[in-house]
């Protein structure tokens, strides 16, 4: 429904997104993952209209939005410091696009705004009077109760702190999987993008660097860049000769031309005990378990210890080649 | 970001009552004063006086400029970093000498600290009654000014300098002072200003070998007649005033620090321990300088006529109205008070959207030149008047001369408490309300607009009561009709026999009971965002 | 853009408004301590028809420099309020329109009309009041200010800010003389030799300064004739007698003279308001307004102004184009003689 095509904007000379290419499917989210200063907030500002395009099409549902103005695309947009109105109430703010559109019933649906997402009741209360939780959710049900055609989500759990942030976002899963809006959501969390998008775009310094299901962008990043991003640590140089990569006393079978290649080892394809002499770099405890840093190579992985290892210890490890991938 | 720029049009009206009320009678007046004679502007240069009256105007305002900083800025921090019983109260008490017409203020302080005053010194004739009289006068300037960015600096700067290792007094020398400068400077140029400009109190309270350059213009053109002279003067003290304006907008643009601002109900807190001692000194300071005059002329309209009591509020009825119509006179200041209090918002709001929009030098320019009014010579303009507003329309002796006068008075301090306000509601709001369908009509009238309306009412009711005080402009615009208040006043006060003496104080005292009323609900009003007046 | 529009309506409205004050009004340019009873004024008008327009803008000598600046294309019809002291520069700057009245044939001469171009309106005496209760013993002469028993008593209001105050000084440059052994300046240096106080204007002098009236010390103070009466009128409680007095020595005595302007569009009018300032109910009237008195020797003063006031038989008075051409000079040596 969403087709967004070599979407160019600039700030001045500085050039924010570069030539990207997005499309939604009904029913689906997207989320837009990357570093600050990536650009995925203004592609968002871009598909809402509140940015000029310098070049690119946005079309939704077939229709060319470059012309139409913000107030009239449909597009529901979530502020990441919410922008509630201070000088309106609860009630107020959630029936503000309503009374734009001129909806009759409106008390009703802010009611069912509100009930949406769990503030019943709230409709008298003053927007400073709520906490980062609350507001996060006037916002939602301010940009849902006109029933957009697409909702955009910038950092939509980026101010609230984690424990709050984990509980919302399964709300907001919940939330968006009942009402059926399609929704692009911007994050530089890849927890929040994997547990939110259908798909995932990686934006790396205003350009799609990857797009697919999570688990695919998880496991296949393609670009030490990509995989750095969605947090990705044992990533390192081999030497390859006969299509065979090596990286210190770890051999591994790849299709490669001889020379160097870029190797991912995820998590959890090391284990200790095995045929590879390395160090451990340091350790941290992480839960039941500790994480050792191993140096491999020009890189380093992570490998589980039951009990904590000090750095500049010896260890042996071995590593499961289903768990390696190359980057370009 | 959209390119959400409000049209420059918006400035015109703003620009075009400057251009036409100001700048074209000033150039006019000052023109016809130098080609009269061109010979003699050399010989006024050279003068000796020329030289000392200069030099006593420039020092005795930096001098008025310091000890007001001095005593505001403590003053400020107390109001707006803690909370105690009668905040609001004192708030309005120091506000009121600002209004003040300068013929009652130099009465009271002769009362205090003239010949046979209260205080037993007397001072009358040397520059500390100047001085005194000048801090009397801006401390609300300063303390509203400063205090006002104060009450939403965040807190956590301060914290942050002290965990690192800063002492108290290094903490505002690094942090705070840095932070408020932009307002400091704000509040110090137009203190700057108007004491540079001071008449009636250098008037009155100075020496005759004490006079400033506005004192010597009035001297000039009044009784001298030596309209040359005058030029010569106006022109000095324009270009001085434009000088100190470049330097202090220069300076702004330098020293805009985008910085995080909390609400004020975030940072205020009540005073414990040793606070609660420094507090009352930073708050009594001010207080007694404010309050101790004004209960002069409280007091002298309640013992008026021998007993104590309010009977020489009848003093203003016993007034023949053949000689100074009260009632009148009352009717015209609030009259006028309406009319310039609409005027300067239909003038000065627009104004200020532009100059909040526009971060660059453009927006402080105009802001800059909006203060131009304020640091110039009333007599000076008054004869602009008459020698420029004939033609095409003979404005001359219009009447609406006077609410204009107050309103290019006024104008500066509306845009200076609204602009960060205006500057507050910030793009995210706009594109929020722009997404949910509001047109940018629409964005306007349910999000500016009504955000803006608590500093509207302010910056109103501060148009309303400039005006009401005013007195230096309206003295010296040919008028018809009958007086304002302050005008009354000062007639009352150059005529003989006690009636008129007590007339004098009572309205005064009704003048500053307009005023309190005023400023409190201003008080009330203040934006909950941030707002510089 | 609507607001431009608003505004420009009300800039065009108003100015219609100046500009339409039709032929009916007449406008009077006077100064801030001009007053008339408003019945007089609806009589003038039920009377002839004319309407009076009040111009205040500030006090005299703004006033007068006001008008110069418009001279030949008057703000006003008629201008009230040019003293002696003010007279000459009027009439350098080619202000008026002659105008004879006939209502003041036998009178105004005495008073002098600039060749018939100003008309005399009232006259009021620059003299030195005394506290009664704090000095029995007044000062019998300008002479006896120097004297050792008057000293720290007297205070004068500054000559180059104030009109009394200027006023003042002539009356001692008439009297001591400019090339004498002992001139005018000698006096005031005597004067400054005795403590004399000059403070900025006539009310922080009277109000201020003064014991009789203000919280100040000095007894003497350089003030009206009219003062003491005014005591006696605006007192509360009443009283019969003031505890102020003139001394009739030094006094200087001060014209105000009023005028059709030089280009004024209703001519016939302003002459009738000039006549109707002659006429007897308005000459009557200045002493209660204005602390003056009225030209006409057949208006009527007042009781109180009868039993207070005086009116001194030998004032002193200097023609006005002396006063112009040396004033300035004056005025400097004034200030290098008792400020520096």
């Amino acid at each position: 429904m969403l087709q967004v095509a070599d979407l160019t904007v600039r700030y001045g000379e500085l050039l924010a997104v570069d030539e990207v290419d997005l499309s939604l499917q009904r029913d689906e989210t997207l989320a837009l993952l990357g570093r600050s200063g990536s650009g995925k907030t203004t592609v968002l500002r871009a598909i809402a209209g509140l940015v000029p395009i310098v070049s690119g099409t946005i079309t939704l549902d077939g229709i060319d939005l470059g012309p139409i103005p913000p107030h009239q695309r449909g597009i529901g947009l979530v502020f990441q410091d919410f922008a509630l109105f201070p000088h309106l109430d609860v009630g107020d703010n959630v029936g503000y696009g309503l009374r734009m559109q001129g909806a009759a019933d409106a008390d009703g649906r802010v009611e069912e705004a509100l009930a949406m997402v769990g503030l019943e009741g709230l409709q008298r209360r003053r927007t400073d009077q709520l906490s980062g939780g609350q507001a996060q959710r006037v916002a939602l049900a301010r940009t849902l109760a006109p029933r957009p055609r697409l909702l955009l989500l910038d950092e939509p759990l980026g101010s609230l702190d984690p424990a709050l942030r984990r509980t919302l976002a399964e709300e907001l899963k919940a939330l968006l999987d009942r009402t059926g809006v399609p929704a692009i959501i911007v994050t530089h969390d890849t927890e929040e993008a994997f547990a939110l998008g259908d798909r995932v775009t990686v934006l790396v310094e205003g350009r799609a660097a990857a797009t697919g299901p999570p688990a695919q962008i998880w496991n296949e990043p393609r670009t030490a860049e990509v995989a750095r991003i969605v947090g990705h640590v044992g990533i390192m140089t081999a030497t390859v000769a006969d299509g065979i990569a090596v990286v210190d006393g770890f051999q591994v079978p790849i299709s490669a031309p001889d020379g160097t290649a870029t190797l991912l080892i995820r998590p959890g394809a090391a284990t200790i005990g095995g045929p590879i002499a390395a160090t451990v770099i340091s350790s941290r405890y992480r839960g039941p378990d500790w994480v050792a840093t191993v140096a491999l190579g020009d890189g380093s992985i992570e490998v589980s210890s039951p009990e904590p290892v000090s750095g500049g210890e010896p260890i042996d490890i071995g590593i499961d080649p289903t768990g390696v991938t190359t980057l370009a | 970001m959209t390119p959400r720029r409000s049209s420059a049009l918006l400035a015109l009206p703003a620009v075009v009552l400057g251009i036409v009320f100001f700048a074209w009678p000033m150039v006019s007046i000052i023109a016809t004063g130098l080609s009269a004679d061109p010979g003699r502007i050399a010989s006024i240069l050279g003068k000796g006086t020329t030289l000392s009256t200069v030099w006593f105007t420039l020092w005795q305002a930096v001098a008025s400029t310091i000890l007001t900083l001095l005593v505001g800025i403590p003053a400020a921090y107390a109001f707006s970093r803690f909370r105690f019983p009668g905040r609001a109260l004192a708030r309005v008490l120091v506000t009121i000498p600002f209004v003040l017409p300068t013929v009652v203020v130099a009465i009271a302080f002769l009362a205090l600290i003239g010949p046979g005053g209260v205080l037993g010194v007397d001072l009358a004739g040397t520059v500390w009654a100047i001085l005194a009289a000048h801090v009397f006068f801006n401390l609300a300037v300063v303390i509203r000014t400063v205090g006002s960015l104060w009450s939403h600096l965040d807190p956590r700067l301060e914290e942050a300098a002290a965990s690192l290792g800063a002492k108290p007094w290094t903490v505002f020398r690094t942090i705070t002072l840095p932070l408020l400068r932009p307002s400091i400077a704000a509040a110090g140029a137009i203190v700057f200003l108007f004491s540079f400009t001071s008449f009636g109190i250098v008037l009155l309270l100075g020496a005759p070998h004490l006079t400033t350059i506005e004192v010597e213009i009035y001297r000039s053109a009044a009784l001298v007649f030596d309209l040359p002279a005058a030029a010569v003067l106006a022109l000095i003290q324009v270009v001085g005033v434009t000088t100190g304006l470049i330097i202090y907008a220069r300076h702004q643009e330098r020293s805009g620090i985008g910085q995080h601002l909390l609400p004020a109900v975030a940072t205020a807190q009540r005073p414990v321990g040793r606070q609660r001692w420094l507090v009352a000194a930073a708050v009594g300071m001010p207080l007694a300088i404010s309050v101790i005059p004004i209960a002069v002329i409280v007091w002298r309209v309640l013992t008026a006529g021998g007993g104590v009591g309010l009977g020489s509020l009848r003093a203003i009825e016993a007034v023949d109205p053949s000689v100074v119509n009260v009632a009148s006179a009352i009717g015209n200041s609030l009259q006028f008070g309406v009319i310039a209090c609409t005027l300067t918002l239909m003038v000065a709001l627009p104004a200020a959207v532009v100059i909040a929009s526009r971060r660059g030098p453009m927006g402080r320019w105009l802001d800059t030149l909006l203060m131009l009014p304020i640091g110039s010579s009333a007599v000076t303009l008054g004869f602009g008047f008459v020698v420029a507003l004939d033609a095409p329309v003979d404005l001359r002796a219009w009447w609406g001369l006077v609410p204009i006068a107050h309103t290019l008075v006024a104008m500066p301090f509306v845009i200076r408490s609204t602009v960060p306000v205006i500057r507050s509601i910030g793009p995210r709001l706009r594109e929020a309300a722009a997404v949910l369908g509001a047109t940018p009509g629409r964005v306007w009238r349910t999000i500016d607009l009504p955000m803006l309306t608590p500093a509207a009412a302010g910056a109103a009711a501060l148009a309303f009561v400039i005006s009401l005080g005013e007195f230096g402009a309206t003295l010296f615009v040919a008028r018809p009709g009958g007086k304002t208040m302050t005008l009354a006043i000062f007639s009352l006060f150059g005529r003989p026999g006690p009636t008129n003496l007590s007339a004098a104080f009572a309205l005064s005292l009704l003048l500053i009971v307009v005023t309190g009323a005023v400023v409190a609900l201003l008080e009330r009003t203040r934006a909950p965002g941030v707002g510089s007046f | 853009m609507k607001r431009i529009t608003l505004l420009l309506a009300i800039f065009l409205v108003a100015a219609a408004c100046a500009e339409d004050s039709g032929p009916a009004t007449v406008r009077l340019l006077t100064h801030d301590f001009f007053a008339v009873p408003d019945e007089l004024l609806t009589q003038f008008t039920n009377e002839t028809g004319i309407e009076v327009e009040i111009i205040r803008g500030g006090d005299a000598g703004i006033v007068i420099n006001q008008a110069i600046l418009a001279s030949g294309n008057p703000v006003a019809d008629v201008l009230f309020g040019v003293d002696t002291t003010l007279l000459s520069r009027t009439i350098d700057a080619d202000l008026f329109q002659p105008y004879r009245s006939e209502i003041g044939r036998d009178f105004v001469d005495q008073y002098g009309t600039a060749g018939g171009l100003v008309t005399p309106i009232d006259f009021g005496d620059v003299c030195l009041n005394y506290d009664t209760i704090r000095l029995p013993n007044p000062p019998a002469s300008l002479e006896d200010l120097t004297a050792e028993r008057f000293r720290g008593m007297l205070v004068v209001p500054d000559p180059t800010i104030s009109t009394p105050g200027l006023a003042f000084l002539l009356a001692t440059i008439d009297r001591f003389g400019e090339t004498t052994p002992y001139n005018w300046r000698d006096y005031w240096a005597d004067l400054r030799a005795n403590d004399v106080e000059i403070v900025a204007d006539w009310g922080t002098a009277y109000y201020s300064s003064f014991s009789a009236t203000g919280t100040g010390s000095r007894p003497i103070v350089v003030s009206y004739a009219s003062s003491p009466p005014a005591e006696v009128l605006f007192s509360d409680p009443p009283i019969d007698r003031a505890t102020t007095a003139v001394i009739e020595d030094g006094c200087f005595r001060q014209v105000e003279y009023a005028g059709v302007l030089r280009g004024s569009r209703n001519q016939d009018s302003a002459r009738r308001l000039i006549d109707f300032m002659l006429s007897i109910p308005f000459q009557e009237s200045v002493p209660s307004s204005m602390f003056v008195f009225p030209v006409n020797p057949a208006a009527m003063l007042p009781e109180v102004f009868i039993g207070n006031a005086l009116v001194p038989s030998d004032p002193a008075s200097i023609d006005p184009d002396t006063i112009e051409q040396n004033r300035e000079r004056w005025l400097t040596e004034w200030i290098d003689t008792v400020l520096r």
